[in-house]
């Protein structure tokens, strides 16, 4: 049993300020040092190119053997535009690559130089420096110096119909034009003659890589400014990033795709989607000539899967899917609240809803006309309108 | 044949054998709390509490608007003849307007009193015993809410399966000195539940009592390893409504050593008047990688912490101040580290993260209290001041 003191009131009452006087200054005072976090990335930021976008966005990686540099760029740029780089003199990547159109042609379906027509909708080329894989349906093709080399050199279809009987005439035509031997020689001051495909390669690719831009309307609104999307955007937005529609589980993300690709990851995913599309014959099959992945893995699960391209600017680059099949937004998203396509006659009859190889995320929904009009005006808000008529992405022979 | 029979008058502790007395009572106990009212914040709702700094984790929710069941528990202590004792509990606390009940202790051990010494092995789910106020609850303290240690680096509290052993030295009358190491299973956050997981703990205390003061003060150290643990407040097991939802990609694989000394000094001013202080410091050191779908970085966090405690009770009434502080200290490194760190909450902020608490308990009946608090919190980027107005009831049976 303790025996107590007393302590008198005025006494007890000093006692407590003087606790909570020492309590106070303790907290007033912040004792200790103030918590840090110290951040050590040194790639992040690593680059002898300007990038120009936006800090809260990671950069795109840069190949070890081709790092960006504005020379190479501005070079690339030039080769972009020039129909010299292809087999007849009559294509340039811009001719399927149209700068007011996001770099896409407007076409159903692209030709090549010689006039035959390519089997897959030719894509935007905003960003592409931040796709996880660079085609519609190769998983191996990773890289953009991979992927130039396709459309340069490719035989079945042709598309630049560079071959090796004409190779030295076309290199030959860029020699002898007079801008070039300054621009190689800037661009590649460590090579003696540089004009080879290699570094034209080289080139054209770091000006693609170097296509990038995040000035939408909705990447304002990301950052920060709030008057840049309309309302009905803004309700749009809503339906786009819920679950109901389920749209940004596959393109999502700042790069509006699921399939990217940045100098901040350590383990990238390279995801392939069949949305539906065909159904041929009740056992999932798609046109022969347009099988998606499948045409590489030979994997049976893999018929049908294609890349989930990025969303931006994607009011300007219709007609829209692999097969350029459908002329408008509103048609996909038709499509997708149908949870895949029905054809009903024809070769290619079949219901692409019960296609047994369809995303589980394409399983439809309702929606009104008025939600489709704000997912719309939110599809448009992804438009990109200084980069369609950016000077620096332009034609530099227009000049 | 039992009686269930009002003891409240009795000197058993509020905190019964099963939360950390040392002898288990004669006769079984019954110790019911209910903790209810309302709190008038301007906390964000559909958020989750997340400090700037630390990987959170476990069962710990920041303040909720409007009114709420903050505690309910039920516990039973029992002990027999043969040295046999057993405890178990079931609680209620309520988040996001969901009150989910839960197991918190069920356990079974045996005690040994041999003359200064006495001996406890104990084993099932428990509450761990090595930080001071793990174990208690909000009823029985003078604040609603743990210090912000035990938010930040004990997910709120401690609850694990696994097995104890204490050991009590009685000297004399006066001084006595408690130890005890205890080993779990791993469940409970720092750690994770499966594979690799541990957490295990051990801690001393040493305890002086004069004529009319009392000295207590201790030391802990727990050590934890993590695999693929994940912030999974929201959907481990509880329903919290409309909270919006983090990262759950993120996770975490490494270590966490946590350490603590506390000390409390309790003095009786007069015969219905008394002055208590007490303070804790915890010192955590978390080593390890942090990787979600596409990034992985490494982590180096050493943390810090302490709550500044004082309180002074007079008749009926008992004013209590309490401040605390984190001091977050993270070195990160890898691909993406800066974008990683964001998602996983470590980057901290521009000031420690700091709250003021004060609270006025004011006793209506034996076991029936009012509660008022008044809680300035700085532990997000935000200034948050808020009041709780709480009714306590709390008592123990005897049941023989």
């Amino acid at each position: 049993m303790i025996v107590l003191n007393t302590m008198p009131l005025r006494s007890q009452c000093l006692a407590l300020t003087a606790l909570f006087i020492c309590l106070s200054c303790a907290g007033l005072s912040g004792c200790g040092p103030t918590g840090h976090t110290t951040i050590s990335d040194p790639s992040a930021q690593a680059t002898g190119f300007d990038w120009a976008i936006p800090t809260r966005y990671p950069l795109p990686v840069e190949p070890l053997d081709n790092p960006m540099t504005e020379a190479k760029f501005q070079l690339g740029r030039h080769l972009f535009y020039d129909p010299r780089l292809s087999g007849n003199g009559s294509q340039s990547c811009s001719s399927c690559h149209i700068q007011a159109l996001g770099f896409s042609d407007g076409r159903t379906l692209p030709l090549g130089s010689t006039g035959e027509v390519l089997a897959r909708n030719a894509q935007g080329l905003m960003n592409a420096a931040y796709n996880a894989t660079q085609t519609w349906a190769n998983p191996s093709v990773l890289t953009l110096e991979q992927q130039a080399l396709i459309p340069l050199f490719s035989e079945a279809p042709v598309e630049h119909g560079i071959t090796d009987s004409n190779r030295e005439s076309v290199l030959q035509r860029i020699r002898d034009e007079p801008r070039y031997p300054a621009l190689f020689s800037q661009a590649f001051p460590d090579l003696g003659d540089a004009i080879e495909f290699a570094s034209i390669r080289n080139a054209l690719t770091s000006f693609v890589r170097g296509m990038v831009s995040f000035n939408s309307p909705f990447d304002r609104f990301e950052q920060g400014e709030r008057n840049t999307m309309s309302a009905s955007a803004h309700r749009g937005r809503q339906l786009f990033f819920g679950e109901a529609l389920e749209c940004f589980h596959c393109h999502g993300g700042y790069h509006l795709s699921d399939s990217t690709r940045d100098r901040s990851m350590t383990f990238v995913d390279k995801p392939f989607h069949n949305t539906g599309l065909f159904n041929i014959a009740g056992n999932g099959d798609y046109p022969d000539d347009n099988q998606g992945i499948f045409e590489i893995s030979a994997d049976p699960s893999d018929m049908g899967k294609f890349r989930a391209p990025s969303l931006r600017n994607v009011a300007v680059t219709a007609p829209y899917m692999h097969d350029g099949s459908m002329a408008s937004l509103s048609e996909v998203i038709d499509f997708y609240a149908a949870g895949g396509r029905v054809i009903a006659e024809g070769e290619h009859a079949g219901d692409g809803r019960m296609n047994p190889f369809k995303s589980g995320f394409v399983t439809g929904f309702e929606i009104t006309d008025g939600q489709k009009a704000d997912l719309i005006a939110f599809l448009e808000s992804l438009t990109d309108e200084s980069f369609l008529s950016n000077p620096r992405f332009s034609n530099p022979w227009e000049e | 044949m039992h009686k269930l029979r009002f003891l409240g008058l009795l000197l058993i502790s509020i905190d019964a054998s099963g939360h950390g007395n040392f002898s288990p009572p004669a006769d079984p106990v019954l110790a019911a709390s209910v903790m209810a009212g309302y709190t008038a914040s301007n906390v964000e709702s559909d958020t989750l509490w997340r400090i700037p700094g630390v990987q959170m984790g476990g069962e710990t929710f920041g303040p909720e608007q409007g009114f709420q069941l903050h505690e309910a528990t039920l516990g039973l202590d029992y002990a027999n003849d043969d040295n046999v004792l057993g405890s178990a509990e079931i609680s209620s606390h309520g988040h996001g307007g969901s009150n989910d009940l839960q197991l918190e202790q069920a356990f079974a051990g045996w005690f040994l009193e041999s003359g200064e010494h006495a001996l406890r092995l104990e084993a099932g789910k428990m509450k761990a015993l090595f930080a001071p106020q793990n174990a208690r609850h909000a009823s029985a303290e003078s604040f609603s809410q743990k210090p912000l240690v035990y938010d930040a680096f004990l997910g709120g509290h401690f609850t694990d399966t696994g097995a104890r052993i204490r050991w009590q030295w009685r000297h004399d009358e006066t001084r006595q000195l408690d130890a005890g190491i205890e080993v779990w299973r791993g469940d409970a956050f720092p750690a994770t539940s499966g594979e690799d997981a541990r957490n295990l703990d051990a801690y001393l205390r040493y305890r002086i009592h004069g004529r009319v003061w009392d000295v207590l003060f201790g030391g802990w150290y727990l050590h934890s390893q993590a695999r693929n643990r994940s912030d999974d407040r929201l959907t481990s097991g509880h329903d919290h409504g409309g909270v919006t939802s983090v990262s759950d990609d993120v996770v975490f694989n490494g270590q966490t050593g946590t350490g603590g000394l506390h000390g409390e000094f309790d003095y009786a001013l007069g015969p219905k008047s008394r002055i208590t202080v007490s303070a804790e410091y915890w010192s955590v050191s978390s080593e390890g990688e942090v990787r979600d779908t596409t990034r992985l970085i490494a982590l180096d966090g050493d943390y810090a912490g302490y709550a500044l405690q004082g309180a002074i009770s007079r008749g009926a009434h008992a004013l209590a101040l309490r401040y605390d502080q984190l001091i977050l200290d993270n070195y990160v490194q890898g691909n993406g580290a800066e974008l990683l760190a964001a998602d996983a909450g470590l980057v901290s902020a521009e000031s420690n993260p700091d709250r003021y608490t004060v609270s006025h308990n004011w006793t209506l009946a034996q076991g029936l209290s009012l509660r008022t608090e008044l809680i300035r919190d700085r532990t997000t980027a935000r200034l948050n001041t808020y009041g709780s107005l709480f009714l306590v009831w709390r008592q123990n049976f005897a049941l023989y």
